[in-house]
């Protein structure tokens, strides 16, 4: 998650530079049987994992390999699971889970971004910023939890403030590299054809950094999720890691297993909407560009 | 004279570690001319465009439009770059491309609308405004650029190597439609190029640049007869005699 500041490692952090053209006329074109069926066969593969999955979670305990007191079998915590969905208290922790998510990725964002854009622009202003930046995104964040208990107290203040000090900075480093990825031949182009800086901005800078920072959205949204739950639990804020914390000293671990695996869908649908956003949005870029055979 | 370059120098960095690219270059473009550059391989031609362009200012020497010296990008010139491909915006569609630098120029949309038309009919692109450069081929990617200029409206149209990464075949295609543009819109061309062939067969005048540090090392009449073929014209005596001269003075007696 924490990538080097001149040459991020991870390939999803800096969009691919370049990537095979689509020749006219290659798109529009209806799945032919072969492919409809190997996207059958692709769906059927993956789902074949998930049963297997839960079929393992409901035999390892049963056959008296997991310890069954610990690990309750899948028979035992999915109609716990089912059960919470009509239950008002599970919705309005999903709720407080949630907010705490959308306030602080929210208030980073339209911070971090603007922040990032002006520092990726002024050379001056990244030299000065630089050491700062490099000092302050290395903490954890839940270092920040006693400090922030201090300060806020158990409210949803707390965890937005540890989602925001979590989140603006993948977010502020990415938008710093997107706009100093500016193509300069695309800026020539524009600059040559009496282009002012205004125009500039709004149609070459901001549409060339955008692959970057959502990739950074993408980073910071798991992150505060990570963090919502880690501030309800460690601190006791209302929300589902609160909750977790409840059923487990209460002895009710069909109840425990049933919300750890809510945080795991709520982070995977979180991702998912995410991701169609971004395709919508960055439709034009090499990395989501359809590919056709 | 619509151009005149003057004692143009260009220095990168300063004291004993600058480089000097270009030493000394003047030339003119009159009216209506085609002048092509060419010069050996590291001359500085990219260095002399972008000065000729207003991108970068020299470090000393003028370039002149209509006898006074630019600062700054000319409202009068249109610009065709090598890379198409990051020249032209992947996220706009091959229209918005090339409406872009009219939307000052022209503010009634609908005119603006059929600006864009035009130069896309004078590239042969009709019906493919809705698609997006990366839909297309390298070709056709640098048919957009020469129509995104056109709909400038420039009085010169200013290239930097624009076929030097196009397969031969559609290189040949698309000289004769810079040939036809140029007829069409009675467009004065300043084209810089490696190639000696593509210098010859469209010019009226060519520049020839030294090795660098780049000065001019002659600057040759093309007294071939218009219009150009590409069969016709390049089997003709004249054609084999300029080549070899322009060869001779870039690449020496080889």
């Amino acid at each position: 998650m924490v990538q080097a500041p001149e040459a991020p490692t991870d390939e999803s952090a800096r969009p691919a530079a370049d990537a095979p053209r689509v020749a006219a006329g290659a798109q529009a074109r209806p799945p032919t049987p072969n492919r409809a069926g190997a996207l059958l066969r692709g769906a059927t593969s993956r789902w074949a994992g998930v049963v297997a999955a839960v079929a393992l979670w409901e035999l390892l305990p049963r056959l008296g390999i997991l310890p069954a007191e610990y690990i309750p079998p899948a028979s035992v915590v999915l109609p716990t699971l089912v059960g919470l969905f009509g239950d008002g208290a599970f919705w309005s922790d999903v709720g407080a889970t949630l907010s705490g998510w959308a306030i602080g990725l929210v208030l980073s964002t339209v911070v971090a971004v603007p922040l990032g854009l002006l520092i990726g622009t002024n050379t001056a202003l990244h030299r000065a910023t630089r050491v700062i930046v490099e000092f302050f995104r290395p903490i954890p964040s839940v270092a920040l939890i006693p400090l922030a208990i201090l300060v806020f107290g158990i409210t949803l203040d707390m965890k937005v403030f540890l989602i925001v000090f979590a989140t603006f900075w993948p977010i502020l480093v990415q938008s710093v590299y997107g706009v100093q990825d500016v193509d300069p031949v695309a800026r020539d182009s524009a600059r040559s054809f009496g282009l002012n800086r205004r125009e500039i901005f709004f149609h070459i800078t901001l549409p060339s950094a955008a692959p970057y920072v959502v990739t950074g959205l993408r980073l910071a949204s798991a992150l505060a999720i990570v963090l919502a739950v880690t501030a309800e639990l460690v601190a006791g804020a209302p929300g589902l890691g609160r909750s977790i914390l409840v059923a487990q000293s209460a002895g009710a671990s069909d109840l425990m297993y049933a919300l750890i695996v809510v945080t795991g869908l709520v982070s995977l649908l979180l991702s998912a909407a995410l991701s169609a956003a971004e395709r919508r949005l960055l439709h034009w870029h090499t990395s989501h560009r359809a590919v056709q055979a | 004279m619509l151009v005149e370059v003057e004692n143009l120098r260009k220095a990168y960095g300063s004291g004993p570690t600058a480089h000097l690219a270009i030493a000394d270059i003047s030339f003119e473009v009159g009216v209506g001319e085609f002048v092509c550059i060419v010069g050996p391989s590291g001359c500085g031609k990219t260095t002399l465009l972008r000065c000729l362009s207003g991108l970068m200012p020299p470090t000393s020497g003028f370039v002149k439009l209509h006898g006074t010296a630019i600062d700054r990008p000319p409202q009068e010139m249109g610009l065709v770059f090598q890379e198409y491909n990051r020249s032209l915006l992947p996220w706009m569609t091959v229209r918005r491309n090339v409406e872009l630098p009219l939307k000052k120029k022209i503010r009634v949309a609908a005119e603006r609308s059929r600006a864009v038309d035009d130069a896309l009919a004078a590239v042969g692109l009709t019906g493919f405004g809705d698609r997006y450069p990366w839909q297309l081929s390298g070709g056709m990617q640098q048919r957009v650029a020469i129509a995104r200029a056109m709909a400038y409206r420039p009085e010169i149209l200013l290239m930097d190597e624009p076929f030097a990464s196009l397969d031969a075949q559609t290189r040949i295609e698309l000289e004769d439609l810079v040939l036809q543009v140029r007829h069409e819109f009675g467009v004065t061309v300043l084209f810089v190029t490696h190639d000696i062939d593509e210098a010859v067969y469209l010019a009226d005048r060519i520049v020839v640049l030294s090795a660098p540090p780049c000065t001019v090392a002659e600057v040759l009449d093309v007294p071939l007869p218009t219009p150009r073929n590409q069969t016709a014209t390049k089997a003709l005596p004249e054609f084999a005699e300029l080549r070899a001269h322009v060869y001779r003075q870039i690449l020496g007696d080889r």
